[in-house]
């Protein structure tokens, strides 16, 4: 059974809309990609499965449930489903282990005592144990993205959604920070990554959507995608990325 | 200059100061402490009201806004130790409560004037603070599985508060100067005290040079103690 599977999904801002009719499911353990060019539709998507936009029509179900159902818990789903933005958007007035044990200590109501020591394993697992006691005005761009995404797996997700991870980072701090993402692939993480790291979605995706104007036009995986494009606007879109 | 030569400070100085330093100066700084920290949850909970969805909530609020910045701080004092008690009376007479009768102390008239009209001030300040949040805030504390609400209360009015002290600063010295204005209800405070003492010495020119002394020295150190905190404040920052 997939552990996230979208139907028919619909988004319009206004008369605006986005996402025309998107279906995707995405297994436990999988790893996708969603690639495509910007306006696309990629990241309203992501921002979708996280309820951060509420859709307009069509459905997501999560476990055998319908997250768009009226009454459906929202809280409790996206405790389960992480996020990374490409802003990173760490809280500034605390510091990097304040940011990584806020959510579980006031959320899940973890001791604190537990918090701290969950986050301070998972700051030494994304490299910035001795960042602890700092906050985060102080980071570089990919060590602030490498303790949000320490901040979401403190919730210990199911699911872990990335909005364009890299892409407000100087190109020398990218590798970091796809160093951590890849070491969550390998543990089995259940990952959607909006990404223009074409490099990263071969390596580490096991599938790659490619949406173009609000539709998910190309479904397959990233070695197939990128060798072999079927869709003309895949193809456009990806010899112009992979020959730049 | 005959004006000068009869001058008498050493006498206004004797006599006036300590009546200043003492009754005079507990007053203002019990209405400005007061006053200022009513302003401040008043303040909060307009803005508060300001940012929620609720139109009819914004529509309460913003009326309410008008009422209070169209009118002088003074005419608010003035009716509310004049005005506000007499209707009082009357609807409680009118309830049946013939025996009732509501006297409002004039420092207490005072306090609630600034406290209303500073905190629809602050109010604005405050929601300014809040809007200037970046929307990622939001955004990263809902993803966390924080209710809008706990998003709000814990995440972005924070931010939005420690953005607003140093106009919160600024404010708390426009309230003591502003406590003059209590005079006009016959609070005993600077300006009322020493136009008391004119009344009986006729020691004009240096009793109200006096007063002016004071409230200098009450506010520079004051105005720099905002400054200061303003700049530690900011060092943590961005």
């Amino acid at each position: 059974m997939p552990l996230l599977e979208v139907k028919g999904l619909q988004k319009s801002f206004g008369d605006l809309q986005v996402l025309k009719d998107i279906n995707i499911t995405i297994t436990q353990g999988e790893v996708l990609v969603i690639i495509g060019p910007s306006g696309s539709g990629k990241s309203t998507l992501l921002r979708c499965l996280n309820l951060l936009e509420i859709p307009t029509g069509g459905e997501i179900i999560y476990n055998g449930n319908n997250i768009l159902k009226h009454k459906f818990d929202i809280k409790n789903y996206r405790q389960d489903v992480g996020m990374c933005f490409q802003r990173f958007n760490l809280f500034p007035f605390m510091t990097v282990l304040e940011n990584v044990t806020y959510a579980p200590i006031h959320v899940l109501k973890k001791k604190k005592a537990e918090a701290q020591k969950k986050g301070m394993e998972l700051l030494e697992k994304v490299g910035l144990a001795d960042k602890a006691k700092v906050y985060p005005n102080t980071l570089s761009g990919g060590q602030q993205q490498r303790v949000a995404i320490a901040r979401a797996l403190a919730m210990e997700p199911k699911m872990m959604l990335f909005d364009e991870p890299t892409s407000a980072l100087d190109p020398e701090l990218v590798g970091e920070v796809l160093n951590v993402m890849r070491e969550l692939a390998n543990e089995g993480m259940t990952m959607a990554v909006v990404t223009h790291e074409m490099g990263f979605a071969n390596e580490v995706a096991d599938r790659a959507i490619f949406m173009d104007n609000g539709y998910v036009v190309e479904d397959s995986t990233p070695t197939e995608m990128f060798t072999n494009p079927k869709n003309d606007r895949t193809k456009e879109f990806l010899s112009r990325v992979l020959n730049k | 200059m005959k004006v000068f030569e009869n001058l008498n400070f050493p006498k206004a100085i004797h006599d006036l100061l300590p009546k200043l330093l003492g009754n005079a100066l507990q007053i203002v700084v019990l209405a400005t402490i007061i006053g200022f920290i009513f302003a401040i949850i008043i303040g909060f909970l307009l803005a508060l009201g300001r940012v929620s969805k609720s139109k009819i909530l914004n529509r309460i609020i913003i009326i309410f806004q008008e009422f209070i910045r169209g009118t002088p701080l003074l005419v608010q004092m003035v009716y509310i130790y004049y005005v506000v008690p007499v209707f009082i009376n009357m609807m409680a007479s009118l309830m049946g409560y013939t025996d009732f009768s509501l006297n409002i102390k004039s420092t207490t008239a005072g306090i609630i004037g600034l406290s209303i009209n500073y905190g629809t001030y602050i109010s604005e300040v405050i929601r300014s603070a809040i809007i200037s949040i970046d929307d990622g805030q939001m955004e990263a504390a809902l993803a966390l599985g924080f209710s809008p609400r706990q998003a709000m209360l814990r995440i972005v009015i924070p931010q939005a508060f420690r953005n607003s002290i140093p106009v919160f600063g600024n404010y708390l010295v426009m309230m003591v100067k502003d406590t003059s204005l209590m005079a006009y209800i016959t609070a005993q405070e600077f300006l009322m005290t020493t136009k008391a003492y004119t009344a009986q010495t006729f020691l004009t020119i240096e009793s109200y040079t006096i007063l002016a002394g004071v409230y200098l020295a009450i506010c520079i150190p004051l105005g720099l103690l905002v400054r200061l905190m303003e700049r530690k404040l900011n060092k943590g920052r961005r």
